[in-house]
């Protein structure tokens, strides 16, 4: 044998070797957490958090908030980097003691004027947490180790505010050295402190030794971005990744996969209800035209089989939705479920003869996003309401442009949803139908209606619980009269998660999942 | 070899038949959508199953086969008409205008043939028709390439030279002597860009960039099947054994074709 | 005498580079809609709009623009994503080793499949092997690189869990890049863990690339194989007494590759194609996918940069395979070039 021939034999096995050493010799992962996400993770600084999911969970795991929801159930706030807090008799004045001796990644201590500024910068620059703090006058600082919230007027959930994405505390010396690329090395309190990012690859976070409730178990968390669902759940049969979402935007699996995987003795499926709301919607400032006739909403609503929808269509993975609070919210009034249009073809079309239009004669134009999703939940839509004789013509589009013909209100028929920024009944309420703010983003577009407005506003600020839950339950009632929508159903959280992990809690309305307590077998 | 062309004839007889005829043999319609029946096995009533909204995968299959062959001969026969009167054009004139035209044509071969699909559809827009025009730019430089040099040999051929100084009309003199003398070449082309031609259209479907929902096209439903390909995969498998034989008869009539002309010549 | 050949053919190209440019440039105006409008949103005003406009140089005639737009490329300014707001020229640095390796990896594995089919096809030619390949490779060629990319990983990555079924490298393994490429770097770092862990990642998307080549490549090499087996010399040398093996690996192989190069070239340039339908399904961070991901996003100038690398590179490796050939065939030297 010469040289080259040698060589020409030698290489291969080389290689063959080597793979095989690869995977074989134990793997360096025994402490290193793996999460699917469909596509890079944007907005992972509170100031640049516009309510992205993976944000906002990335967010939660490299900083801390004043308060937090307790992880066990989603109704209780926990201090966190606060130790305690108080409102004044008037409700107009909150004061939340810091604990001492907490320090961000670089080093520096976190004080009264850390919260402030930071606080100060988030309403700056991030229009969705300035939109939920309008009620803010001033931030006081008295001492190091005190801060102070003036109010305009009493809003009874307000730590549920500070307990947002964007409300979590950066940095300030980092965000002064770093200014605008904060965002690609942010530094918090957090469990987890920020590693490296290799943009459309994986995020990667590593542990913080210092953390003031204690380190977490994993050595590091990483973010990997793979696009095709089918790939995710590939990886993760195989062991390659420990944890995926599904949640919101993405395409539903089917039962046989869900099924398939509820089998899989190696993996778990975690579910929890989320207060996300998908809807059919109209375009409610419309004076002319077939939708402003009540009647023939009624009939639309009439059509959908919105049962089918959420237990065959969308295979069990949804909850249905009966009205303007989904099931999950702790104001959802059980009576929605009698008052929510029944599914009865014959009366929508009977409506609809009633309204003028003969079977086949009614046209509408539907606008939604591009995505599996979307088409095949339209698709249902149109397929029921031409049983009831409207013929409806789908056109897709992307999020921008559809936030553009629905803020300008260029369209009768609408498919979206929406999630609450914070947990509370009123995230719902007051964006979505609040008539002063009926053009300043993608609302419910309700046209003037003092009394309706007014109701809103009560239940925002009426002081206890059992007044709220009275007044969100009228609330409920007199939309359902109106028929602004056809409420359709709400997205689980599902995650699907290697048996081996252990305290792994998912929670569902942002912020998502942290990953400080959990712990890989 | 003529094995090979009969064999892929063959095969193209067959899905061309199946196509035409399809519409009257198969139960129910491309885009009827049944809540009952999403992702049903294969069985009497579905042949091939149904798919994620409960469609016939059948039906789907053979609408999208008359939507493939149709878009690929269309597709074909525009590069056909581009590429060779480009390419006639280049060769006959000669001079600044040839030297420029076939740097356009090295420009647009610089891209490789899927790229300049996907950049042409992207700014365009994605639709069906976009799709197929940039399917087509992508193919013509071949064509034009062909086109040229056989308008060059042919045009030094003696008895050409001596129709041309006897005064014969250029129009006579192309269609006599020209496009006879380039026909076998440009159909052998031809039919080896058929299979190329479905493959990039099916390519960019994949891609979303071609047809749009609820057309049916092959690229585009395995491409919207990937979610269910573990639970499912007669979905996502059906349209791509389809891509697979429609391009392979191509190809084996492309091959024959080939070889028939080489032992010949 | 090589440099200056290589010179003279990297001089002619560059009017095609040109003519690239203006193509890739006119694709930009060719969409619809204004790019200013696109970039600030549907809340802008028009002030913002107009401001802009100017600042992007879009009140000025088309012949300014584009030399203003052929200036930033030479400096190498690829232009700023409208997703991330980031240059475009990190993005590519950061992707294309990626895509770069993949196709190495795949034209190695192309040509380890397709020389020794070629030679058994050419050694027997009509025989059962022979009919056997082409058909193989007729079938090769006849499918869509999606379709294999999606096979192969349900079958080898999934079901019978051999190898990986996507990415680029495994959570654990993941650490900041030296040169970009993973093989290179796990070499550097002297990791043999690191090494078949970017090996096993490379290997199905590889296959998958190269099936397409490798198909294509054999039959043109067995063609060319027959040829040249049957030219006098190396009868000549048949008759001299030498043994089979010795004629094919010295005589034949070497002259039979170099007609066979300029096609190469071209299914280089394919197989770059079918390398975005294969980084799709195996989430492989390179060129492809930024182009796919571009799309998605609606992003145009990195749809504009990514097909002028795309060009740029298929033009490279064009010319490279060139000065293969002159360099494998010294005759063709004399007559400048092929």
């Amino acid at each position: 044998m010469n040289r080259r021939q040698a060589l020409g034999c030698g290489l291969p096995l080389l290689s063959l070797s080597a793979c095989k050493a690869g995977l074989a010799l134990p793997r360096g992962d025994a402490r290193t957490l793996a999460i699917a996400i469909p596509g890079e993770p944007a907005g992972i600084e509170p100031g640049t958090n516009l309510a992205e999911v993976i944000g906002s969970e990335v967010i939660l795991n490299i900083f801390d908030t004043l308060v937090a929801w307790s992880s066990d159930e989603q109704t209780r706030m926990e201090p966190r980097l606060a130790s305690a807090w108080q409102v004044s008799p008037d409700g107009l004045s909150w004061r939340f003691t810091l604990r001492p001796g907490i320090r961000f990644h670089d080093g520096t201590l976190l004080d009264a004027a850390a919260v402030r500024y930071a606080l100060e910068r988030g309403i700056a620059i991030n229009s969705y947490f300035h939109a939920t703090m309008t009620p803010l006058a001033r931030i006081a600082t008295p001492d190091a180790g005190t801060v102070e919230f003036h109010l305009s007027h009493p809003v009874p959930y307000f730590p549920a505010l500070l307990a947002q994405p964007q409300a979590a505390i950066v940095s300030p010396s980092a965000v002064r050295a770093r200014g605008k690329d904060f965002a690609r090395a942010p530094i918090g309190t957090g469990p987890f402190r920020f590693l490296s990012q290799e943009p459309d690859v994986a995020l990667t976070l590593a542990a913080n030794p210092a953390y003031f409730r204690g380190r977490a178990w994993l050595d590091r968390l990483v973010y990997q971005v793979i696009a095709a669902p089918s790939t995710r759940r590939m990886m993760l049969e195989a062991g390659e990744i420990d944890l995926c979402h599904q949640v919101g935007q993405l395409a539903a699996l089917s039962v046989e996969d869900v099924s398939a995987l509820r089998r899989n003795p190696a993996l778990r499926v975690i579910e929890a209800p989320s207060q996300i709301l998908r809807q059919l919607e109209f375009n409610n400032r419309l004076t002319h035209g077939p939708t402003a006739d009540l009647r023939v909403r009624q009939a639309i609503a009439h059509a959908v089989d919105a049962d089918g929808l959420a237990q065959r269509i969308m295979g069990g993975t949804v909850d249905r939705a009966y009205g303007p609070l989904p099931t999950a919210n702790w104001a959802f009034d059980p009576a929605q479920k009698t008052r929510a249009p029944a599914y009865d073809p014959a009366r929508a079309r009977n409506l609809l003869t009633q309204a003028g239009f003969a079977p086949g004669q009614l046209s509408l134009d539907l606008i939604t996003f591009t995505g599996t999703l979307w088409t095949t939940v339209a698709t249902f839509l149109q397929a029921n309401l031409a049983e009831a004789g409207i013929h409806v013509a789908i056109e897709q589009m992307e999020f921008p442009a559809l936030r553009a013909r629905h803020t300008q209100g260029q369209f009768a028929l609408a498919l979206d949803g929406r999630s609450p920024w914070f947990n509370d009944p009123d995230a719902h309420m007051s964006i979505g139908y609040l008539s002063s703010l009926a053009t300043s983003a993608m609302t419910f577009r309700m046209p003037p209606d003092a009394a309706l407005d007014r109701l809103i506003l009560g239940a925002q600020s009426a002081p206890s619980q059992d007044k709220r839950r009275a007044l969100y339950a009228d609330l409920q009632a007199e939309l359902t009269e109106r028929v602004p929508a056809v409420y359709l159903f709400s997205n689980k959280v599902i995650a699907f998660a290697s048996a081996r992990l252990r305290n792994l809690r998912v929670g569902s309305t942002p912020p998502l999942t942290e990953y400080w307590q959990v712990a890989k077998a | 070899m003529s094995g090979t062309i009969r064999a892929g004839a063959l095969l193209l007889a067959v899905l061309a038949l199946a196509a035409l005829l399809g519409p009257w043999l198969v139960s129910a319609a491309p885009d009827t959508v049944s809540v009952e029946h999403m992702l049903a096995a294969p069985s009497a009533a579905h042949w091939l199953g149904t798919d994620m909204l409960g469609r016939d995968v059948l039906s789907r299959l053979v609408s999208g086969g008359r939507m493939t062959l149709l878009v690929g001969i269309g597709v074909v026969a525009l590069a056909f008409a581009i590429g060779v009167t480009v390419g006639l054009v280049a060769g006959l004139v000669g001079g600044v205008l040839d030297w420029a035209l076939m740097r356009l044509t090295d420009a647009l071969l610089s891209f490789p043939a899927l790229v300049l699909a996907i950049a042409l559809a992207a700014a365009f827009g994605p639709s069906l028709s976009h799709a197929m025009l940039a399917v087509a730019l992508g193919l013509a430089p071949h064509f034009a390439r062909l086109a040229r040099a056989q308008a060059q040999a042919v045009g030094h051929a003696l008895h050409v030279e001596a129709a041309r100084a006897a005064g014969v009309p250029p129009g006579w003199l192309l269609r006599r002597y020209y496009l006879r003398g380039a026909l076998p070449t440009l159909v052998t082309q031809a039919s080896l860009s058929l299979g190329t031609a479905i493959l990039q259209v099916a390519a960019l479907g994949f891609l979303g960039l071609g047809a749009q929902p609820p057309l049916a096209e092959w690229g585009a439903d395995m491409s919207a099947s990937l979610d269910c390909l573990r639970s499912a995969p007669w979905v996502a498998a059906a349209p791509g054994c389809a891509i697979f034989l429609a391009v392979l008869a191509f190809n084996l009539m492309a091959d024959g074709l080939t070889a028939a002309r080489d032992s010949r010549g | 005498m090589m440099a200056m050949l290589f010179l003279r053919r990297l001089a002619s190209a560059l009017p095609v580079l040109a003519l690239v440019l203006v193509l890739v440039f006119a694709l930009a105006r060719i969409i619809p809609g204004d790019p200013a409008e696109t970039t600030l949103g549907p809340g802008a005003t028009s002030q913002q709009i107009a401001a802009l406009r100017h600042e992007m140089k879009l009140d000025q005639p088309l012949a300014v623009q584009f030399t203003a737009y052929a200036g930033q490329v030479l400096h190498g300014d690829l232009g700023v994503s409208l997703k991330t707001h980031r240059p475009l020229r990190e993005a590519l640095a950061a992707k294309l080793p990626a895509t770069i390796e993949l196709a190495i990896a795949a034209t190695v594995l192309a040509l380890a499949l397709a020389i020794p089919a070629a030679l058994l096809a050419a050694l027997n030619p009509g025989g059962w092997i022979d009919h056997a390949l082409r058909v193989i490779a007729i079938a090769g060629v006849s499918l869509p690189a999606f379709l294999t990319a999606l096979a192969l990983q349900a079958v080898l990555g999934a079901w019978l869990d051999w190898l990986p079924v996507a990415l680029r490298q495994s959570p654990w393994a993941s650490m900041p890049p030296i040169t970009g490429f993973a093989v290179v770097d796990a070499l550097l770092r002297g990791r043999i863990d690191l090494l078949g862990d970017a090996l096993a990642h490379l290997l199905l998307p590889a296959l998958v690339l190269a099936s397409f080549l490798a198909a294509s490549f054999s039959r043109l090499l067995r063609a060319s194989l027959i040829a040249v087996l049957q030219s006098p010399h190396v009868r000549a040398a048949r008759a001299r007494g030498l043994s089979r093996r010795a004629i094919l690996l010295r005589h034949t192989l070497r002259n039979a590759l170099v007609p066979t190069l300029p096609i190469i070239g071209i299914q280089f340039g394919d197989m770059l194609g079918g390398a975005i339908l294969t980084e799709t399904v195996f989430s492989w961070p390179g060129l492809g996918r930024l182009t796919v991901d571009a799309i998605h996003n609606r992003d145009y100038p990195a749809i504009q940069a990514a097909t002028l690398v795309f060009a740029a590179i298929f033009i490279l490796v064009s010319i490279l395979i060139e000065m293969i050939a002159l360099w494998l065939d010294p005759r063709l030297r004399k007559e400048g070039g092929a």
